[in-house]
């Protein structure tokens, strides 16, 4: 990204533990008798997996960080959104109930973005949480999308990617509302690695 | 917390390993693997069938006993109440339906496994797994959905049954959780405004 203000040299491959307070408290709130449809975008992770296996769940890991990066956004809508569909498993019989984003919405243009929301939403049902981490607009953080996972204690492990920390053009939070159809924020909060933890609520299609 | 942390149904643990020896391969195709291809020494060997390297099976492929593939299968492979390895040379593109099923090569369909779907760190899959038990290691390539609800899916509830996990209300944000400052939606949080409260001035930045 060329607009990046580069700072300092994180280690690649390096991990961090994250407390996500919005994240921690939504997991926290999942009964072990509820069922519950969860979609990751990020790759699989034995921790993740183990978080939610002692509930009534599935899981579904798009892994489609690498190829969500790679996608040109100026072949058109229609053209993005077929692109942005064969990348997302192929739609469940059950809608996902809770949608880990991660932080991969800050390193997406503004056109992939909504075409992957639209996506998303699609595979959602009405009342869905997103969980995002967000990059706070003034604040450096690495370049790459990390490797998230989940942990029993309801933490997240980070596993950073990039080798170097910037300044993302990271969308005020009303445009990323907008971009997310159907969605509102339920709340952000700000963390200590420069990221907003938050929280969207789908409300069900139009 | 509700679910995190409650060990009431242990779907994670590891399979336990065989330990026997590579020898006493009772094949049906006689697989032979060349030094540089050993398949994973965690794949069972003892008293199974064995689809070779070099052997290629078109269409479905049933039997009443283990099987390991180290070849290429498309289609559909049912082994009710055996044991089914995907080995590390094994190419499958097929639906895969046995109690017990290891993977680690490379897949590309469902896997129903009634007792244990084990996916290796080396093992490629692309498509839903649905057991009573999945372990995943660290490294596998994995793209699909993970069912372990297999009680209701087998009872063929209505999927729309599911329920949207809950938004946390304000109250349940734990101070001093990590929490160096709150921005809130305006009108979202009417009931449950965490500035409000006095989040923000906890301070303890994290993360």
């Amino acid at each position: 990204m060329s607009n990046l203000a580069h700072s300092h040299t994180p280690r690649a491959g390096q991990t961090d533990v994250i407390e996500a307070p919005m994240l921690e408290t939504t997991l926290a709130r999942l009964e072990p008798d509820q069922r519950s449809v969860v979609f990751d975008l990020g790759a699989a992770s034995a921790s993740t997996l183990s978080c939610f296996a002692n509930g009534r769940c599935r899981i579904t890991f798009a892994d489609a960080v690498e190829s969500l990066l790679a996608l040109d956004d100026t072949v058109g809508r229609d053209a993005l959104a077929s692109r942005i569909d064969s990348l997302l498993p192929r739609a469940p019989e059950a809608p996902a109930t809770l949608i880990l984003c991660w932080d991969l919405p800050n390193f997406l243009s503004r056109p992939v973005l909504r075409a992957l929301m639209e996506g998303l939403t699609e595979r959602s049902a009405g009342g869905a949480l997103f969980h995002q981490f967000i990059a706070y607009p003034s604040r450096a953080v690495p370049t790459r999308p990390g490797r998230y996972s989940l942990r029993k204690d309801g933490k997240v492990l980070r596993q950073i990617s990039a080798t170097e920390t910037g300044v993302l053009p990271v969308l005020p939070m009303r445009d990323l509302e907008h971009i997310m159809p159907g969605c509102h924020l339920v709340r952000s909060v700000l963390l200590g690695s420069g990221m907003q933890d938050c929280l969207f609520r789908y409300g069900g299609p139009d | 917390m509700a679910m995190f942390d409650l060990g009431k149904r242990s779907t994670s643990q590891e399979p336990a390993r065989s330990e026997e020896p590579m020898d006493g391969l009772d094949s049906v195709f006689n697989a032979q693997s060349t030094p540089q291809q050993q398949p994973s020494p965690a794949v069972r060997r003892r008293d199974a069938a064995v689809v070779g390297p070099s052997i290629h099976i078109e269409g479905t492929l049933r039997g009443e006993e283990d099987l390991i593939i180290e070849g290429h299968v498309s289609g559909t492979v049912q082994l009710q109440g055996n044991t089914l390895t995907i080995g590390s040379q094994g190419k499958v593109e097929a639906d895969l339906h046995a109690q017990t099923v290891f993977v680690d090569g490379s897949v590309e369909g469902d896997i129903y496994g009634s007792d244990l779907v084990a996916i290796r760190k080396n093992a490629r899959v692309i498509g839903n797994v649905s057991a009573p038990r999945v372990s995943l290691e660290d490294g596998a390539r994995f793209k699909g959905s993970i069912e372990m609800d297999v009680r209701k899916e087998s009872t063929g509830k209505p999927a729309s049954t599911s329920t949207p996990a809950t938004a946390p209300r304000a109250e349940a944000a734990k101070p001093g959780a990590g929490a160096s400052g709150v921005t809130s939606k305006d009108d979202a949080d009417k009931k449950d405004n965490l500035s409000a409260k006095g989040e923000a001035s906890k301070g303890g930045a994290t993360g």
